[in-house]
C-alpha cells in the first residue's frame, strides 16, 4: 500500500508493507517497524521500532490530526486517487476566505458595532459576543469594507457560524 | 455548639464533589442539587441524596435561592455549603439561609456584603492600615468623572473593575483616553450580566505584577490564622490557570509580613471561616491589597497539599462553632504544590470556550498526584456553566519535583471531545521563565501570542500518520464486513463477521 503525505505542494510517498498485522513503513529513506493496536475508540498503542507510543486520533483522514504526549500533529495522508485529485484541482476543500468573520465559539451576539458599507481596519471591533458569561470582542481580520452582516443582536450562534463578510 | 449532620452543597462540578468527599469522611450526609442537564453529573452520583432544581440556565437552577433553601429544609439538612461562584458570595443568600434556621458554611452575611463591595472593602482596608493600590472607591458615573479620577491618580494605564466583581468579570485595562468610553460600557454590561450590578470603579494599573494571595481562617472565638500564600500569577483574561504554594520569589521577611497583614485585614472586617486576601506584588516585592474573597477558593488544594490540612473540614468545624484545633506556629508548609486548571477552552484560539461531549477520558495517576474532577466519560460540556472541568494538583519535595510531576501527570491526562488548557499548561511549565520563577500576570500576553497547536512532523511522525490511516481503514473494513477471506472467494457468513468483530473489540 502506498500513501502520499502532502506538505505544501509536495507529495511524499510512504510505503506500507503488512506482515500479518505488523507494519513495515518506508518513508524518506527510513524504515519503521510498527505494531499497531486499538485500545479504544480513537485510542491506539503503537510500538514504533520498540518505542511505546499512545496515539490519540483527533480528526480522521485525509487531514489527519493526532496527538502523542499532548503534542498535536496535523498530517494530510492521501491515497493514490486523492493525490491525483489534489494534483489536478489543488486543495479539495477551499479554505475559508479571509474576509469571512466566523464565530470563534458558540454564544450569543450582543451588539453589532458596524453596518454594511463601513470601512474597517484590521483589529477593529466588529461585534460583541457573549459566551460562558464573558463578553468577547470579535475583531476585523483584515482591512476592508463590510459587505454583509449575517447575524443580528440577541441571535444565538454556533462555533464557526458566519457572522460578517468583509471585502 | 451545633452539630452538623447533613449538608446541602449548592453547587455543581468539581467543587461540589470535593466538598461531598469531605462530608463523607466526616460521617456527614451530603445533598446534591442539580439542573435538568446535570442529572448524570459526577456531583449527583457522588451525593447521598439529590434533588432537581430546574432548567439548565443557572438563573433557573443553581441561582434559585428559595428553591435551594426549600430543598435543604425538606431533606433535613443542618447546613448549606455554597462552594465558589454561583451564590457563594451573595449576602442575601447567606442571610436567607440563616433566616431559614440553617447554617451557612462561610462568613457572616455582613462580611460578605462589605468585602463583596470592592469600594467599601478598600475603605476598610485603608482604615486598618493595609496597603492598597492607588485609586478611587467611588462608583463611576460617566466618562468625564472617570477622566478626572484618572488624572488624580497619575494617569494611564488604569484598571476598570466591577464593584460587585470577581473572577475577572467586568474588568478592563485602559491604556489611553480613546479606549475609555468603550471599556466603561463593556465593563458595565458584563458586570450587570454577571452580578446584577453595573457599578464600576477605577484603580491604577500596576504593570506586570505578581498575584499572590494569603489564605486565612478564623473561628468564632477570635482566633485568626493565616495559612501562607499561593502564587496565582499565570492568568489568561484575568482568570487564574496555574497556582502554586509557596511562591518562588517571596523572601521569608515579605512572606511573614504578608501573612500578618492578611490577619490584620481579616480582623478589620470581623472575619469568620475561610477566606482569601489577594495582593498585587510589584517587582520590588511591595504588596497591595486587591480584594478579599469570602469563600473557599478554586485553588485551595495547593494550600491543603503543602500544609496537610483539609480546608473544607476546617470550614465545617468553624461553622459548628468549634475552635480551630491548632495555632499559628503549628502551620508549617512542607514541600511544594502546583495546580493546573483544566478548562474546556481552546488555548490556540484565544482560549475560546469549547463545548462538546467527553468521548474518552483517562485520568492521571501515581505519586504526588491529586485530581479534583467534575467530569466523567460521556459528560456533556455545555455553554451554561463555567468551563472549568477539573483541577490537577501535584505535590513534590521541592518546586522542581512538583513541576516534573505535573508535566508527567499532564501527559497522562487524555480528554477527547473538547479542547483543553492541557497543552497550554505544559508549555508554561516547561518555559524557562516559569522554571526560574521569573513570571508575572503578563506571562500569557508575552509568551502566548500566536501559538500553534501542531508541531512539524519528522519522518517518524509521517510513518505513524500513514500507519494510522492504514490501520484504522483496515479496522473499519473489518467492522463493515467488507473484507472477504482473501484466499478463497466464498462469501463470509454473518457468524464469521461477528467473530471478527468480537476479536477486534478485544484487542
Amino acid at each position: 500500500m502506498i500513501y502520499y503525505i502532502q506538505q505544501d505542494d509536495q507529495f511524499i510517498p510512504v510505503e506500507i508493507e503488512d506482515q500479518n498485522g505488523q507494519l513495515i513503513v518506508r518513508v524518506k529513506g527510513q524504515v519503521f517497524h510498527i505494531d499497531p493496536r486499538r485500545v479504544a475508540d480513537d485510542q491506539y498503542s503503537f510500538l514504533v521500532n520498540g518505542q511505546s507510543l499512545v496515539v490519540e486520533r483527533l480528526q480522521a483522514v485525509p487531514d489527519l490530526v493526532f496527538r502523542i504526549d499532548q503534542q498535536e500533529f496535523a498530517v494530510t495522508v492521501l491515497n493514490e486517487r486523492q493525490k491525483i485529485e489534489r494534483e489536478i484541482f489543488g486543495q479539495t476543500e477551499q479554505a475559508h476566505g479571509h474576509g469571512e468573520v466566523r464565530a470563534p465559539m458558540p454564544g450569543l451576539v450582543l451588539r453589532i458595532d458596524v453596518k454594511v458599507g463601513d470601512e474597517v481596519k484590521i483589529g477593529q471591533p466588529l461585534l460583541i459576543m457573549e459566551a460562558m458569561k464573558m463578553e468577547n470582542e470579535i475583531r476585523a481580520p483584515i482591512d476592508g469594507v463590510v459587505k454583509e452582516i449575517v447575524v443580528e443582536p440577541h441571535q444565538a450562534v454556533e462555533k464557526e457560524d458566519l457572522l460578517i463578510r468583509l471585502e | 455548639m451545633k452539630r452538623i449532620r447533613k449538608i446541602l452543597v449548592a453547587n455543581r462540578g468539581e467543587i461540589a464533589v470535593r466538598i461531598m468527599r469531605t462530608c463523607r469522611e466526616m460521617g456527614i450526609q451530603s445533598v446534591a442539587v442539580y439542573s435538568e442537564v446535570d442529572r448524570l453529573s459526577p456531583h449527583v452520583l457522588t451525593a447521598d441524596e439529590a434533588y432537581l432544581l430546574g432548567p439548565a440556565p443557572s438563573t433557573e437552577s443553581y441561582l434559585n435561592m428559595d428553591k435551594i433553601i426549600e430543598i435543604a429544609r425538606k431533606s433535613g439538612c443542618d447546613a448549606i455549603h455554597p462552594g465558589y461562584g454561583f451564590l457563594a458570595e451573595n449576602p442575601h443568600f447567606a442571610r436567607k439561609v440563616a433566616e431559614a434556621g440553617l447554617i451557612f458554611i462561610g462568613p457572616r452575611p455582613d462580611t460578605i456584603r462589605l468585602m463583596g463591595s470592592k469600594t467599601e472593602s478598600r475603605k476598610i482596608m485603608q482604615q486598618a492600615g493595609v496597603p492598597v493600590v492607588p485609586g478611587t472607591t467611588r462608583p463611576i458615573k460617566d466618562v468625564a468623572e472617570a477622566e478626572a479620577i484618572i488624572d488624580s491618580i497619575g494617569g494611564y494605564p488604569v484598571m476598570l473593575k466591577a464593584a460587585a466583581g470577581g473572577g475577572g468579570k467586568g474588568m478592563r485595562i485602559v491604556r489611553n483616553s480613546s479606549e475609555l468610553p468603550r471599556a466603561l460600557e463593556a465593563g458595565r454590561n458584563e458586570a450587570l450580566n454577571a452580578f446584577g450590578d453595573d457599578t464600576i470603579y477605577i484603580e491604577k494599573f500596576v504593570e506586570n505584577p505578581k498575584h499572590i494571595e494569603i489564605q486565612v481562617i478564623a473561628d468564632e472565638h477570635g482566633r485568626v490564622l493565616h495559612l501562607w500564600e499561593r502564587d496565582c500569577s499565570i492568568q489568561r483574561r484575568h482568570q487564574k490557570v496555574i497556582e502554586e504554594s509557596p511562591s518562588a520569589v517571596l523572601t521569608p521577611d515579605v512572606r511573614q509580613r504578608m501573612g500578618e497583614t492578611a490577619i490584620q485585614a481579616a480582623r478589620a472586617c470581623g472575619y469568620v471561616n475561610a477566606g482569601t486576601i489577594e495582593f498585587l506584588v510589584d517587582e520590588d516585592l511591595n504588596f497591595y491589597f486587591l480584594e478579599m474573597n469570602t469563600r473557599l477558593q478554586v485553588e485551595h488544594p495547593v494550600t491543603e497539599m503543602v500544609l496537610g490540612l483539609d480546608l473544607v473540614k476546617l470550614q465545617i468545624m468553624v461553622a459548628e462553632g468549634q475552635p480551630l484545633p491548632f495555632d499559628q506556629q503549628d502551620v508549617q508548609a512542607q514541600g511544594h504544590a502546583i495546580e493546573c486548571r483544566i478548562y474546556a477552552e481552546d488555548p490556540f484560539q484565544n482560549f475560546a470556550p469549547s463545548t462538546g461531549k467527553i468521548e474518552f477520558l483517562k485520568n492521571p495517576e501515581g505519586p504526588g498526584v491529586r485530581l479534583d474532577s467534575g467530569i466523567a466519560s460521556h459528560s456533556e460540556i455545555t455553554m451554561y456553566y463555567d468551563p472549568l472541568m477539573a483541577k490537577l494538583i501535584t505535590w513534590g519535595a521541592d518546586r522542581q519535583e512538583a513541576i516534573a510531576r505535573m508535566i508527567r501527570a499532564l501527559k497522562e491526562y487524555q480528554i477527547h471531545g473538547v479542547q483543553t488548557t492541557i497543552p497550554f499548561c505544559l508549555a508554561v511549565l516547561q518555559h524557562p521563565d516559569f522554571v526560574e520563577g521569573k513570571f508575572n500576570t503578563g506571562f500569557v500576553e508575552k509568551y502566548w501570542k500566536s501559538p500553534s497547536a501542531a508541531a512539524q512532523p519528522d519522518a517518524r511522525m509521517l510513518a505513524i500518520a500513514a500507519a494510522l490511516r492504514y490501520f484504522t481503514e483496515q479496522h473499519e473494513a473489518y467492522l463493515n464486513g467488507e473484507l472477504k477471506a482473501a484466499s478463497d472467494q466464498q462469501v463470509v457468513s454473518a457468524w464469521k463477521i461477528r467473530g471478527l468483530k468480537e476479536m477486534l473489540r478485544e484487542r
